[in-house]
């Protein structure tokens, strides 16, 4: 590995000014867990100074407020795996941030890491653009808040620039009533997913879907919604036809491409499974089985 | 690229070292401290290896940086046993078998560790959980569960 | 016979409170003042002639300290079957990845960074990467006149036919006529691809070379004469000049034999006068190393209508890579066992090994078995749902009984081979829940032969009465414990009276391998007799001593008492202050013996994404006796998950002329979540003519047969049988899509 500066500001403006002196010289860290990783094996370029956000103590949270949640950037993935008020309304996000990798990965690995790394299969990232997430930006020209659909741009790019930092990843007062993650792989733990699917619904008291989301994993240059499900779904009830309905417009949507992990082929099939799991799974939860 | 000066406590000592910016902190604990317990398996904090606990927490030292361990504690295998005596997980992995050609022992305990520190009585569910980033290659991790069941029990004084 | 004090008891194992403390020294433990830290610079080619090597810009770096070309190299090859390989690649390349140069420097980093600025001209050659492939007449050969290499260090006949190394024959009976009176006749293919060891310790080693030629190498290594051995050919040094120091080894299963990374490291501390040190990482490891190799197993069996199995013939192809190493000695232990534990009347069976140009290959746990094994016991069930018998009635009608004649030359005293299925079978039955939907039971046999070795040990009385045993065979697997169990119980102490070493090449009797379940086998037979021999000196000097025939001589915990009258007493510490007590004994190398193991694995399959979860994992062996059960048991549980990696999950992908896995990210083991807990079922009573209480080899046979038994699973719960190894989610997911296409 080629040598680097570092850097640990002590406060998040300290932070916006190093990058903005740096620029594209420089890289951000929190966790690290998928930068050193790719850094050591040549896949990412060694920058010429990195910076550490290990002090930003303040950028570690999970405040929820009028059934809105707000999480600090730094806040680790085990944190939002065991916080009961995300297990309880946002099950999706839980569960997604309990796949990935270990305890010992996510005793490290920040929810904003996974989401900034951008990887389409980025797990944590399914599931918050199921969840309408929005995502706080700060830079020396300030904040700003954008969807999470609009942050990923590509495989490992977003329209994150140099000079920015991700703060906060906000979830709105939806008021889901079930959600549910879904994904398989090689085996069951410590490992990229082959694929994966999130779903969250608000179901009335009859039982007639009012909001539906439904992403996927690995299907795409980018984590992808598929509107298609979402439209059947909404007004309806669900039965055995509508998840087929789902599963169909799952896979239709889905444009896999083939890797070491799964070929094209199985990625689409997996597409449908494993969107009407996840919708199966979130109007279970929604119905209080 | 000049050294930075690296504060944190090591099994309850504070050391101060002058460290290359890549060292990662599992360079800075074997080759600075000297301190050979914990290993590289694999130096991408896939096999679990090097894990040692960072203010209680169970990490993998291979993918962090020394630098981002600054003002930090960190418990190694070293730092285990109690005054001497061997901690009671580190009896059970002993007597049941757990332990066969011993490279990934300092890790999986360690994780075991953390475990038992927060869940005292773990189903067996919990315990591979624990220890998923923890791989063995020896003992297909049959003993290993059994002596983490055997030393909560012995440290519950069931 | 009085009661062993210590064989038969689950003791815990020597050496264990170091490991559980992190005080035990692995290879990358251990450094020396001015030491350098090494590099291997590797060939992006998988077939080229190399042209020259430029490594002014590496040594112009500050911090490097020397290049290592194939000129600082004797240019000597060596070998295991046949001696092929050289420390460095020699005028050209022959897989991607090959060493090419190396790089000593004061520091990692620096030899890090020097690798990209070795500059090496290649003129590339074409290349064949497929075993089929390799085997036709025109393809591009991988070596070019490989009648000219020298014999290896453990020869094996070779007659090269291209890239053809050996063809191993077997053939009994007449299989035309048996074909001919069959009433069933079942043709098959099966593959399996490379898997690796995965040992969690990468190589690690350290050369120094003293002033006055003496090479020591300090090295994870399960046979470090062997090392010695290859070291001297490598080297063109005399062994005398080398001492081996085995270190602790984490993990090995086959794969820390050979030598490839030590002699790089002996030649780069012999060139600088510095000490030396070499670590692989994880993705060397994948792309240079010596994994297991992959087959391709086309069998034919004829049966009649009752299941009496009648004739087969099989073609076992091995894919050795680019240098011979242990292929040779795989595809033909396969051949010859290519009847399974069965009786076969006529058979033929044929075993290649066949040059490639990719990575090397070497031993893995009872190489070439876990592959053929997967072929044959899937291969049964087939043969059974065929003739719609119980695939357990079939193994019980052909299976082989006492008084028969295993295919290691060894005659079943006892029915063990039953016994291990029987078991197996009835704690299946005990299964409420084997019916559940889309779950199934499988059930895969298996056997191993487990070789002789000469073998040595050294005991003496130390001046106070307690006991040094030294060995010359690295303590992998607790095997170490296992003999001092039997020194201890023959020699007349209690185990915190003895300590176990294992010496280096200069101080130990030569050892075999700890490799091939050699170890407790041929150790603990050699260890008997030296304790035995010892305990005799001991009765002679206590019956002088104590003016007593020797008859009335008892040995217990280090005291010798005369019988009938316990105060005439004397303690190894008195007795040995006039004379040495101390013995060295060596044996030849014991005849082969042979072990059955027989696994039953239960599974869930997800029919919509393939994905398969075991339940519950049986292992049955064969173990004639059981020196330390909880080591045992521990080794059966180890074998049968990785048996389960290699069916589901593991496997080295080779695209495009190059490794594809990437390090442990890709190349999937086994987690904790994976697996289920093992049950051990240890069968004792068919004992091998060993003077260690008839042990028979334990490492091996515990891996043999579990891929077999998930496969035959997989079929049981689900309808679907995939053919090829790993059966990962997505190949079972397409073995239904055919099924139900069907």
């Amino acid at each position: 590995m080629k040598t680097f500066e570092y850097t640990a500001p002590d406060s998040l403006d300290e932070a916006i000014a190093l990058l903005a002196k740096h620029g594209d010289k420089a890289a951000l860290i929190a966790g690290a867990t998928d930068m050193m990783q790719r850094m050591k094996i040549g896949e990412a370029e060694v920058p010429d100074c990195i910076v550490s956000l290990s002090k930003l103590h303040d950028l570690a949270y999970i405040n929820v407020a009028d059934g809105a949640v707000a999480i600090g950037a730094l806040t680790l993935l085990s944190d939002i795996e065991r916080s009961e008020a995300i297990q309880k309304q946002y099950a999706v996000l839980a569960e997604a941030a309990a796949s990935i990798g270990s305890p010992q990965i996510r005793n490290r690995g920040t929810l904003a890491g996974n989401v900034c790394s951008a990887s389409p299969a980025a797990d944590a990232a399914v599931a918050l653009l199921a969840l309408d997430a929005r995502v706080k930006i700060a830079g020396s020209d300030g904040e700003k808040q954008i969807d999470i659909g609009d942050f990923f741009t590509g495989p490992r790019e977003s329209c994150l620039e140099a000079t920015q930092i991700v703060t906060e990843i906000a979830l709105p007062a939806k008021g889901w009533s079930g959600s549910s993650y879904q994904r398989t792989g090689l085996r069951r733990a410590m490992d990229c997913c082959v694929a994966s699917a999130a779903a969250a619904l608000i179901v009335n008291a009859d039982g007639e879907i009012s909001d539906a989301r439904v992403a996927l994993g690995a299907m795409a240059p980018t984590p992808i919604r598929v509107p298609a499900a979402e439209q059947a779904l909404t007004g309806q009830v669900v039965g055995e036809e509508l998840l087929a309905e789902v599963a169909a417009a799952a896979s239709a949507a889905a444009q896999p491409i083939s890797d070491i992990r799964g070929s094209a082929e199985y990625r689409k099939d997996l597409a449908g499974v494993l969107a009407r799991r996840a919708v199966g799974t979130a109007y279970k939860r929604s119905r209080g089985s | 690229m000049a050294k930075q000066l690296l504060s944190l406590t090591v099994n309850g000592e504070r050391h101060e070292l002058a460290v290359d910016p890549r060292d990662t902190l599992l360079r800075a604990i074997r080759d600075h401290l000297g301190l050979t317990g914990t290993k590289e398996g694999c130096g991408e904090g896939e096999c679990g290896s090097c894990t040692v606990l960072l203010d209680g927490k169970p990490v993998c030292s291979c993918i962090m940086l020394a630098l981002d361990a600054q003002g930090r504690e960190v418990t190694t295998i070293e730092g285990i046993a109690e005054d001497g005596k061997l901690h009671p997980l580190q009896q059970a992995f002993v007597e049941h078998g757990a332990i066969q050609c011993g490279f990934c022992t300092p890790g999986m305990i360690v994780s075991a560790k953390a475990l038992l520190d927060e869940s005292p009585d773990p189903t067996e569910d919990e315990i591979r959980a624990a220890i998923v980033g923890n791989l063995c290659r020896c003992t297909g991790y049959t003993h290993i569960v059994n002596a983490v069941k055997a030393a909560a029990e012995a440290m519950s004084g069931r | 016979m009085k009661e062993l004090a210590f064989v038969g008891k689950p003791v815990s194992r020597l050496g264990d409170p170091e490991k559980a403390t992190g005080a035990a020294r692995f290879g990358a433990d251990f450094t020396l003042p001015g030491m350098l830290y090494a590099k291997i610079v590797r060939s992006p080619h998988a077939h080229a002639k190399i042209l020259s090597i430029d490594a002014s810009k590496a040594l112009a770096l500050d911090g490097v300290v020397a290049v290592a070309t194939p000129e600082d190299t004797p240019q000597k090859r060596y070998g295991f079957g046949l001696g092929d390989e050289t420390i460095l690649a020699q005028e050209k390349v022959r897989f991607c990845g090959e060493a090419v140069a190396a790089i000593a420097a004061t520091d990692p980093y620096v030899a890090e960074e020097a690798l990209g600025l070795i500059e090496v001209q290649y003129e590339l050659l074409p290349a064949v990467f497929d075993a089929e492939e390799a085997m036709k007449p025109d393809a591009p050969l991988v070596h070019d006149d490989p009648a000219s290499y020298e014999e290896g260090f453990i020869p094996f006949p070779v007659e090269p036919k291209g890239n053809i190394a050996t063809h191993t024959e077997i053939s009994e009976g007449d299989v035309e006529k048996g074909f001919a009176e069959s009433d069933l006749i079942v043709e098959e293919r099966y593959s399996t691809v490379p898997i690796h060891q995965s040992y969690i310790e990468p190589h690690a080693c350290l050369a120094q070379w003293d002033p006055d030629g003496k090479l020591t190498v300090w090295t994870c290594t399960q046979g470090h004469f062997v090392m010695r051995n290859l070291l001297a050919k490598a080297l063109d040094l005399p062994m005398t000049s080398i001492n081996v120091v085995p270190m602790e080894i984490g993990g090995a299963f086959g794969g820390k034999i050979a030598a490839y990374v030590e002699p790089i490291a002996a030649v780069l501390a012999m060139k600088t006068g510095r000490p030396v040190q070499i670590v692989l990482t994880r993705q060397e490891e994948l792309e240079d190393a010596r994994p297991r190799c992959a087959t391709v197993t086309e069998v034919k069996t004829g049966v009649k209508r009752d299941g009496t199995l009648v004739a087969r013939t099989l073609k076992f192809i091995v894919d050795n890579g680019a240098y011979t190493d242990f292929g040779p000695g795989t595809a033909g232990a396969a051949a010859e066992a290519g009847r399974g534990p069965y009786r076969i009347p006529n058979v033929r069976c044929d075993g290649y090994s066949v040059w490639t140009h990719k990575f090397n290959t070497g031993p893995m746990r009872a190489p070439g078995f876990p592959q053929i094994t997967f072929a044959l016991e899937s291969h049964m069930d087939v043969i059974a749902e065929k003739l719609g018998m119980d695939p357990v009635e079939l193994r019980r009608k052909n299976g082989l009984r006492t008084g028969e004649t295993t295919f290691a030359g060894t005659a079943l005293q006892k029915d063990v081979f039953m016994e291990c299925l029987d078991k197996v079978v009835a704690r299946i039955a005990e299964d409420p829940k084997k019916d559940a939907p889309d779950t199934g039971w499988g059930i895969g046999c298996g056997e191993w032969r487990v070789g002789g070795h000469p073998s040595g040990a050294t005991l003496k009385i130390n001046e106070d009465g307690t006991a040094s045993l030294i060995i010359g065979a690295p303590d992998l697997t607790g095997s170490r414990t296992s003999i001092a169990q039997v020194a201890a119980d023959e020699l007349g102490v209690r185990m915190d009276q003895l300590f176990a070493t294992v010496g280096d090449t200069d101080e130990a009797p030569l050892g075999p391998v700890s490799a091939g379940s050699m170890a407790t086998y041929n150790m603990t037979n050699v260890v008997r007799r030296t304790a035995h021999a010892l305990r005799q000196k001991i009765v002679a000097l206590a019956a002088e001593r104590l003016e007593v025939p020797e008859e009335d001589i008892d040995i217990e915990e280090g005291v010798a008492s005369v019988q009938g009258a316990p105060d005439k007493r004397a303690t190894f510490a008195e007795l040995v202050q006039e004379q040495q007590v101390a013995i060295t004994v060596t044996a030849d190398a014991l005849p082969p013996t042979h072990a059955f193991a027989v696994h039953g694995v239960k599974v869930h399959v997800d029919r919509e994404t393939g994905n398969v979860t075991v339940l519950r994992a049986i292992g049955a062996l064969d173990c004639g006796k059981a020196i330390n059960p909880l080591s045992v048991a521990g080794q059966i549980g180890g074998g049968l998950v990785q048996g389960l990696g290699q069916a589901l999950c593991e496997q080295v992908v080779f695209e495009d002329g190059r490794v594809a896995s990437r390090s442990f990210t890709d190349y999937k083991l086994p987690t904790a979540m994976d697996v289920p807990p093992v049950e051990p079922i240890i069968v004792e009573g068919d004992l091998s003519t060993s003077d260690g209480h008839g042990c028979k080899g334990i490492g091996e046979p515990v891996h043999v047969p579990t891929a077999g038994a998930v496969a035959n699973a997989i079929y049981n719960a689900v309808g679907a049988r995939p053919y090829e190894l790993p059966m990962t989610p997505e190949k079972v997911h397409w073995a239904l899509k055919q099924r139900s296409d069907t």
